[in-house]
């Protein structure tokens, strides 16, 4: 690690490589451990009710998502609004 | 646009990314798995308007961090992780033996300001560009740039980082490593 003192000491408003890298590689491993457990059940059964609902209402010509929100909304435990920063990006 | 089998599995695919971001961003896992759920609802919700063959990752993420951003505002005086469920479910990594240990880095990560929470984690670990990150943060590249940086600075401060050794074995480690010659 000698070689590298020099580099990684910091300077006005920097931070050596070494430091950067290693700080990177912390958060890549808080964030793939996170990752790794992969898709949970809820997650899963959400799209698949929605995937039924749009399949089941499409014969009557009208998807019906905001009853397949609300369904999973009751089984929140947290009581959420519903703010406008949550509105579509792509507008 | 209803939702095809391959716009299911492109929005499923995101769903581990979108944990660990709002893992990152609430420190709460409950939070966040609730915040993920509200996240897909509203996109179902809005799925028209989503470009075919755009960044589906980005939308979902700009979505997600938009609820995030509304909930913060409403929880400002909430402590996070208040009673430590978190943190007591996280357990150090068994590889990692250095002086900044994985619990010390998680709570120095949450410390940050959630700007720079949000922007070290989109660049840092979440594999968008600076670009990116700016579109779903709707702020300047520039802006990004700046609050990556002051993050990583931050961080460095709190875990008191000034070189790379501290990455390496603790004092006391390295102390037995040095008397026994190795």
């Amino acid at each position: 690690m000698d070689g590298h003192s020099t580099a990684s000491k910091r300077t006005e408003g920097s931070l050596g490589k070494d430091v950067q890298a290693s700080l990177g590689r912390l958060l890549a491993d808080h964030y793939q451990k996170i990752v790794k457990e992969g898709v949970p059940d809820r997650f899963a059964d959400l799209l698949q009710r929605y995937e039924q609902k749009i399949q089941g209402s499409s014969a009557q010509g009208a998807a019906e998502a905001p009853d397949v929100a609300k369904s999973a909304h009751d089984k929140s435990t947290h009581d959420k609004g519903a703010g406008n920063e949550g509105k579509d990006p792509a507008e | 646009m209803s939702l095809d089998a391959s716009t299911r599995d492109t929005v499923l695919a995101a769903v581990p990314s979108l944990r660990a971001f709002a893992i990152s961003l609430c420190g709460n896992v409950d939070r966040a798995d609730d915040l993920v759920q509200e996240t897909l609802l509203r996109a179902l919700a809005n799925i028209d308007s989503f470009q075919p063959g755009s960044n589906m990752p980005a939308w979902l993420f700009t979505i997600l961090r938009n609820l995030f951003r509304s909930e913060y505002r409403k929880r400002r005086r909430e402590v996070e992780d208040a009673d430590g469920s978190y943190a007591a479910s996280l357990k150090s990594q068994p590889e990692q033996t250095s002086r900044v240990e994985f619990q010390e880095f998680r709570e120095a990560l949450a410390k940050l300001p959630p700007d720079q929470r949000e922007a070290l984690i989109l660049v840092g670990a979440s594999g968008f560009s600076y670009e990116e990150a700016a579109e779903i943060c709707g702020c300047a590249v520039g802006t990004i740039k700046s609050r990556v940086n002051r993050a990583r600075s931050r961080l460095s401060e709190m875990l008191a980082i000034e070189g790379a050794d501290d990455f390496g074995p603790d004092v006391a480690t390295r102390a037995i490593l040095a008397n026994t010659g190795t």
